[in-house]
C-alpha cells in the first residue's frame, strides 16, 4: 500500500524553494507544464527566471510505486530550462514497535537452527534461524545504547559496530549473515553455506548470547 | 581509474571533480533526479546500503579558465 505524503510535508518543501528565491505553485495546472509532463500531476512547480523545476515529494519506500516518475526523470532532463527534483522523505516512524526476542527465546532459536543444520544439512536455512537470534540480541544491544530500534537489517551490523557492541571481525560475520539471510528470504539461490561457515556463525551467535546473558546478570 | 573504459576512455579526460557524501537517513533532495538514482533509492529503501553515484557531464575546457 502506498502511503502518500501529507500536505504539511509538501508545504515545508515548498517553503524551502521559496527561501531560495523560487516562485512556487502547488499542484500546478497542466497548462504550466511541458507537454511531456502534463500527465504527472506534480506536487510543486518552482520557477526562477528561465529555470523551471518540477518537484515531486515522495516517501523513500514508495519511489517505485510511481512509474510515471521514472519516465518523467528521463524526459525532463532533455528539455532545456527544466529539471526534476525529487524530495525523498523518510517514512514516519510508527508508534508500535515489535519487541525483539528475549535472550531465552534467542537461545531456543539457536537450538532450532542446530536441529535444522543437523537434520537437513541445509546450512543456509539453518543460518537464517541463527540470524534471527543474532538480530534480536544486536537490536536489543543497539537499542540500549542509542534508542534506535528502527535500523534496517542490513545496516544493523554496521550500527552495532559503530556503537562498540561488536568487533569489526564480528561485524563482517554479521554482514555476511545478512546477505545469506536476504538470499534465503527472497528465494535466491546465490548463497551456499558450508558446515564450516555455519559453525563460524554459530560460534559468533553463542558468544553474543553469552555476553548478553552476562550483561543481564550484571544488571540484575 | 575505476571508470576507465566505462564512462570515459581514460581518466586523463577528467577535468573537474566534485564529490560529496550524504547520509541516506532523513530527507534527500535529488536535484535534477536521474532515473538511475530514483530506481536505486527506491529498490533499496527497505534495506539501505552505501552506494556511489557517478554523474558525468561534458564541459568546455576553455570556459574553465
Amino acid at each position: 500500500m502506498i502511503e502518500t505524503v501529507g500536505s504539511e510535508s509538501v508545504a515545508t518543501v515548498a517553503g524551502q524553494y521559496k527561501q531560495r528565491g523560487y516562485q512556487v505553485v502547488f499542484e500546478p495546472d497542466p497548462s504550466l507544464l511541458p507537454k511531456e509532463a502534463k500527465s504527472l500531476h506534480p506536487d510543486i512547480l518552482a520557477s526562477k527566471g528561465d529555470e523551471h523545476v518540477i518537484v515531486e515529494v515522495k516517501y523513500q519506500q514508495n519511489l517505485l510505486g510511481y512509474p510515471a516518475l521514472m519516465r518523467l526523470a528521463e524526459v525532463i532532463r532533455r528539455i532545456p530550462g527544466w529539471r526534476l527534483d525529487v524530495v525523498v522523505l523518510e517514512q514516519p516512524k510508527r508508534p508500535f514497535e515489535a519487541q525483539p526476542l528475549s535472550v531465552e527465546d534467542a537461545k531456543r532459536r539457536l537450538e532450532a537452527a542446530d536441529r535444522v543444520a543437523e537434520g537437513t544439512a541445509d546450512y543456509a536455512a539453518a543460518l537464517l534461524l541463527l540470524w534471527t537470534a543474532v538480530e534480536a540480541i544486536l537490536r536489543d544491544q543497539v537499542k540500549k545504547q542509542s534508542d534506535d530500534s528502527l535500523t534496517s537489517t542490513s545496516r544493523l551490523p554496521k550500527v552495532a559496530y559503530s556503537l562498540g557492541v561488536i568487533s569489526s571481525q564480528d561485524a563482517e560475520t554479521a554482514e555476511w549473515m545478512t546477505r545469506i539471510r536476504n538470499d534465503v528470504v527472497h528465494g535466491r539461490t546465490e548463497s551456499s553455506v558450508t558446515r564450516l561457515e555455519y559453525d563460524r556463525a554459530r560460534e559468533f551467535a553463542i558468544r553474543l548470547l553469552a555476553e548478553s546473558r552476562e550483561q543481564e546478570l550484571l544488571a540484575s | 581509474m575505476a571508470l576507465n573504459g566505462v564512462i570515459y576512455i581514460d581518466d586523463f579526460q577528467v577535468a573537474n571533480i566534485s564529490a560529496a557524501k550524504r547520509d541516506r537517513s532523513g530527507t534527500l533532495i535529488l536535484e535534477g533526479a536521474s532515473p538511475a538514482i530514483i530506481n536505486h533509492i527506491g529498490t533499496t529503501a527497505d534495506e539501505p546500503r552505501d552506494f556511489v553515484f557517478v554523474a558525468v557531464e561534458v564541459v568546455n575546457l576553455t570556459t574553465l579558465l
